[in-house]
Order: structure tokens, then C-alpha cells, then sequence
């Protein structure tokens, strides 16, 4: 016999994401912790065993509209490991939504093996917009 | 995801040609479908999946302008969802078409071992808006 007998992949998901704000700080949206064996992260957003249709969103309310979009930052251990404003096209209308999706958001993270913890957050980029995001968790698996 | 799975995948043997839908409720996306047999400790991944091709492409064409305009991708394991996305796009002009990246679509199951047919489906919010998924397949690979 030849090979190397595969284990199960370990992974985890956060409680399912339901985010809300006009906040220009980040918030913590949700929250993961995994114990891996060998080095490294698969992150990901994913609408997996999750209530309703994933989505992350943003609406614009009033005012200017410079950066309409989503700030999204996920750290590992409180040390940040992906950060990004994803811009969205003009909305000159009150109340309107413009959706990303979820599972653009995902990476790899060269983490040491043992315990770390993952934390979404989200902020806007303007107090003229409200971030919305639901039906989708914070999901991690180690890599092989 | 490329670079994320390693292990064994399938492809649905023909591409979803030029597969349009105006439904308000969950319908078949031609073509993608993939028979899968789930091994012990192996998750799945499913994945819309571009062709190779240069015009393959999820596009949506939201319509007349108006709020609340979207589309919704289902992943489905036999008849249970696994997952759904929702993507809304407002239209400042009704002619506008917003075209996404195929490959960014994809879900992960943690079945039992078995053999299973994974697929996906579609709606969009009002019968003014289109959604076409043009020559794309569907990957299943182990994860």
C-alpha cells in the first residue's frame, strides 16, 4: 500500500451574519475559531446552512455619494490578514441597495498551526450609506 | 478557488448554452447538473464555472429602473438547498446589463458518503428582469 491516508479537513462557521449600520468604524460582524494541525487558512464568506439568501449589501440614504460601497476587513488573532473598500456603481436615488457577493470574499491565510480566531468586520465608508449583511457566515477549513 | 482544492472534480458534461430566465421562482439552469459520489471525510465544492472561453459570462439585465431588482443562485444537493445568493442591482437606465464573474459563485456541503446529483438554479424579482448564464458549467470537487 502506497500513500498517504487523508483525515477530514477541520473547519468551522461562525453564527450566521446579520449586520445593520451606518457606522464608519468597523464593527465585528461575526466570529470563528479553529484549531489546525498544520499551517494555514482557507477563509471564506458563505452563505452555508444559512436562513434566507446571503447578501452583502449597501443602500445609499443621502448626501455625497464619494465611496459608495463596502469596507470589509477579516483579522486573525486581532492581526488583519485582508482588508478591502469594494466600490459600487452611483446610486443618486434615497433607499436604493446594491448588492456584492458573498462568496467573492474568500482567501488563504499562512497562519502557524494551533488555535486562532477569525473576526468579519464590516463598516461603511461614509455615514451616508447603510452596510447590510445576512444569511451568510464566516467560514474556515485548514488547508491541506 | 483554484488554487484552494485539490483532489478529484467533475465538470457537467455540456455548458448551460444561452440559458435565460425572467421566473420569479427557482428554475433549472440548463445543463447544470453533476452526479457526485461523496467520500468520507471530503467536503464538496460546487461552483458555477466559466468555459474557457472569453464570452462565457453570468450576466443580469434588471429592467425598467426600479428598486428592489435582483437575482437569486440556488446550490442544490438532490431536492434540499444548500445555499442561495442574492445579488440586487438597481438600473439608472433600463438598458443596462451588469455582468458578474462566473467563478465567484460556489458553495461548500459536508454531506454523508453517497452519491448524490448537485445543481443550480435561479429567479429573478420581476418579470421585467433577465438573468443569462452564458457557456458556463458547473464544477463538484472534493475540498
Amino acid at each position: 500500500m502506497s500513500g498517504l491516508l487523508q483525515t477530514a479537513r477541520r473547519w468551522a462557521a461562525s453564527s450566521e451574519v446579520s449586520y445593520s449600520s451606518t457606522s464608519t468604524s468597523y464593527a465585528d460582524a461575526a466570529t470563528v475559531t479553529i484549531d489546525v494541525r498544520r499551517g494555514g487558512v482557507i477563509w471564506a464568506l458563505l452563505p452555508i446552512a444559512c436562513t434566507g439568501q446571503g447578501e452583502l449589501s449597501a443602500t445609499y440614504n443621502s448626501g455625497a455619494i464619494t465611496n459608495f460601497g463596502v469596507w470589509a476587513k477579516v483579522t486573525r488573532d486581532g492581526t488583519t490578514v485582508f482588508e478591502n473598500l469594494r466600490r459600487l456603481g452611483i446610486i443618486a436615488t434615497a433607499g436604493l441597495k446594491t448588492s456584492l457577493n458573498p462568496t467573492a470574499y474568500f482567501g488563504f491565510d499562512p497562519c502557524a498551526p494551533g488555535s486562532h480566531t477569525y473576526v468579519l468586520q464590516l463598516k461603511s465608508p461614509s455615514s451616508n450609506f447603510t452596510i447590510g449583511a445576512t444569511g451568510f457566515k464566516l467560514f474556515v477549513a485548514e488547508a491541506r | 478557488m483554484n488554487n484552494l482544492f485539490l483532489g478529484r472534480y467533475e465538470l457537467s458534461s455540456s455548458t448551460s448554452g444561452s440559458f435565460s430566465t425572467s421566473s420569479l421562482t427557482l428554475t433549472d439552469i440548463t445543463n447544470l447538473s453533476v452526479s457526485w459520489d461523496a467520500k468520507p471525510g471530503c467536503g464538496v465544492l460546487i461552483s458555477l464555472w466559466g468555459n474557457d472561453s472569453f464570452d462565457d459570462e453570468l450576466a443580469f439585465l434588471p429592467g425598467t429602473a426600479a428598486a428592489s431588482r435582483y437575482f437569486e443562485l440556488a446550490f442544490l444537493r438532490g431536492s434540499t438547498e444548500i445555499s442561495r445568493q442574492r445579488i440586487q442591482q438597481y438600473n439608472s437606465a433600463a438598458s443596462q446589463t451588469w455582468k458578474y464573474s462566473q467563478n465567484s459563485f460556489w458553495a461548500l456541503d459536508f454531506p454523508t458518503p453517497g452519491t448524490y446529483t448537485y445543481k443550480l438554479q435561479a429567479l429573478v424579482a420581476a418579470a421585467s428582469c433577465t438573468l443569462q448564464v452564458t457557456r458556463c458549467r458547473l464544477l463538484v470537487a472534493d475540498f
